[in-house]
């Protein structure tokens, strides 16, 4: 039932309308403009809004704190640099942020050689709270709180077995074999998973919620 | 291979779980297909969401001054070589406009320790975000109950975190040694000693910061005249009854210096010393002219 706007990806929250879609929701593009002429007070802004998220990715993956600080660093160092790196018309900034955050994590994990976590359990509890930042940005945070929302809701509907086929691939950094060789099932099993389970995230993510009266 | 077999595998590419073999052929048909291609853009587009199926947390509170403290140091964005070189351009407030805030304390105050850091990381201006954060540090109360261990553990791993990550980035170690020294500078329980000359006609100024808990201090100096022809200066640490050799101060080219000093552990730091020493010797005590050396004054907080 979810109609996809043919020129943009919406969200969940930018489908929504109002409010939210005229109070500017991807103040992200000034500030990588800002950025690219060297504007420090928009980097530090950038780090702000986003530094939580592409940390708690980092971590999620690394399971290390130490390892997803350094990470985050890196990240945020390279966006820095080479701010001209995002291209709007491929997709949303949070999704490339997250997206170049994961994969140099699971990059990461491959060169330590580290066991990956098989577990999808979330890793020990680092310091400070899991509460936002209160220097945050409050529009932007409640924007990515629905699309957090939405996402979650999104995987906790999943038959269990797809879910966690997504999520060894995501945040395991496995390939279709080696989560076939973990869990013992045919690789055309998990591949069957692994589609069906990321078509129903498609869908569910960016249908149209019911307007609220 | 067909569109159809490639929108099969599209969402799996999109989450990384494809294996290599059938990535490279879908790459190969990618190459060719426009439309396969957006629609692998939209995949990637969802899949990057995933992310925020994460658990939200924290990272530490030191995190966020050693990502703008790294990233300000190297030349920003799109901006040509020559726009990061002339610092007119840079729309970060310059470091003179703050100077007034720091009021009294003599000509080396913190600000100014702060701006010889920035000026021998390549003359950028330091961003007033960036000086606003010393700010809250010397203001905030909260800073000064942090727990030692704590600290410890923040100043242990911040070598070690500014050796990885310049290792990763590429930078020069110049630059990772001007973070920890600033990390060292700006601790919430930072001491710093002054080293005084008996020449007045000598401009030179220069402080030695050091903070409780760390292995590491950093020595900064300003208006330094480089060492005369065949000589370095080397700094001394004297500790208890003890003098020992703490390395090589090498001058920039804009007069200043920024050395940082390893500890091991022992006696407390009671005195520090500049002198000249000839270039490639290693002598155990000092043995030429001193150029700076602390008097007998106490530490004073460093702000």
């Amino acid at each position: 039932m979810g109609i996809r706007d043919g020129h943009s990806k919406r969200t969940v929250s930018e489908r929504r309308g109002g409010a939210v879609a005229a109070s500017g929701d991807r103040p992200e593009d000034g500030l990588l403009a800002r950025i690219g002429e060297g504007d420090a007070s928009a980097f530090e802004a950038l780090y702000e809004r986003f530094g939580t998220l592409v940390y708690s990715t980092a971590l999620q993956v690394l399971g290390d704190v130490q390892a997803a600080e350094d990470v985050t660093q890196e990240i945020f160092v390279r966006l820095w640099r080479r701010p001209d790196r995002f291209d709007p018309s491929r997709g949303r900034f949070v999704s490339w942020l997250l997206s170049v955050t994961r994969n140099r994590a699971v990059d990461e994990v491959r060169s330590r050689g580290r066991r990956r976590r098989l577990a999808t359990d979330p890793p020990e509890a680092a310091e400070g709270s899991a509460d936002p930042d209160a220097r945050d940005d409050p529009a932007a945070s409640a924007l990515v709180e629905e699309d957090r929302a939405a996402v979650r809701r999104a995987l906790a509907v999943l038959p269990s077995e797809q879910r966690h086929a997504i999520e060894l691939a995501y945040f395991g950094g496995l390939t279709q074999s080696e989560i076939a060789r973990e869990l013992r099932q045919p690789l055309g099993t998990i591949k069957t998973r692994i589609r069906l389970g990321m078509q129903k995230m498609r869908v569910a993510m960016t249908e149209e919620q019911p307007k609220p009266r | 291979m067909s569109c159809e077999e490639a929108r099969d595998q599209i969402d799996a590419y999109a989450i990384g779980a494809l294996d290599p073999e059938d990535a490279a052929a879908l790459d190969a048909h990618l190459a060719a297909c426009e439309a396969c291609s957006r629609a692998l853009d939209e995949a990637r587009d969802v899949a990057g969401m995933l992310a925020l199926a994460a658990p939200l947390r924290q990272p530490s509170p030191s995190l966020r001054g050693r990502v703008l403290a790294q990233a300000i140091a190297s030349p920003a964005g799109a901006a040509s070589a020559q726009e990061a070189a002339s610092p007119e351009r840079a729309p970060a407030k310059p470091i003179l406009a703050r100077a007034s805030r720091w009021a009294g304390g003599g000509r080396f105050t913190l600000a100014a320790a702060v701006a010889a850091l920035a000026a021998g990381i390549g003359g950028l201006a330091m961003s007033a975000a960036l000086l606003g954060r010393v700010d809250d540090l010397d203001g905030r109360n909260d800073a000064l109950q942090r727990d030692n261990a704590s600290l410890a553990r923040d100043l242990a791993g911040m070598r070690e975190t500014a050796q990885r990550v310049s290792a990763l980035a590429g930078m020069s170690d110049d630059l990772a040694r001007q973070q920890a020294a600033l990390a060292i500078m700006t601790a919430p329980d930072a001491a710093r000693i002054r080293l005084e000359t008996n020449d007045p006609a000598m401009g030179a100024a220069a402080y030695y910061y050091w903070s409780r808990s760390s292995t590491m201090g950093v020595l900064v100096a300003s208006n330094l005249s480089p060492p005369p022809q065949g000589h370095t200066y080397r700094m001394w640490l004297a500790r208890g009854s003890e003098m020992g050799d703490a390395g090589e101060l090498k001058v920039h080219q804009n007069r200043t210096a920024i050395e940082l000093v390893h500890l091991i552990p022992g006696d407390p730091v009671t005195g520090m010393a500049l002198t000249i020493e000839p270039e490639r010797t290693f002598p155990k005590q000092p043995s030429g002219a001193i150029l700076l050396a602390t008097a007998s004054n106490t530490p004073e907080p460093a702000r």
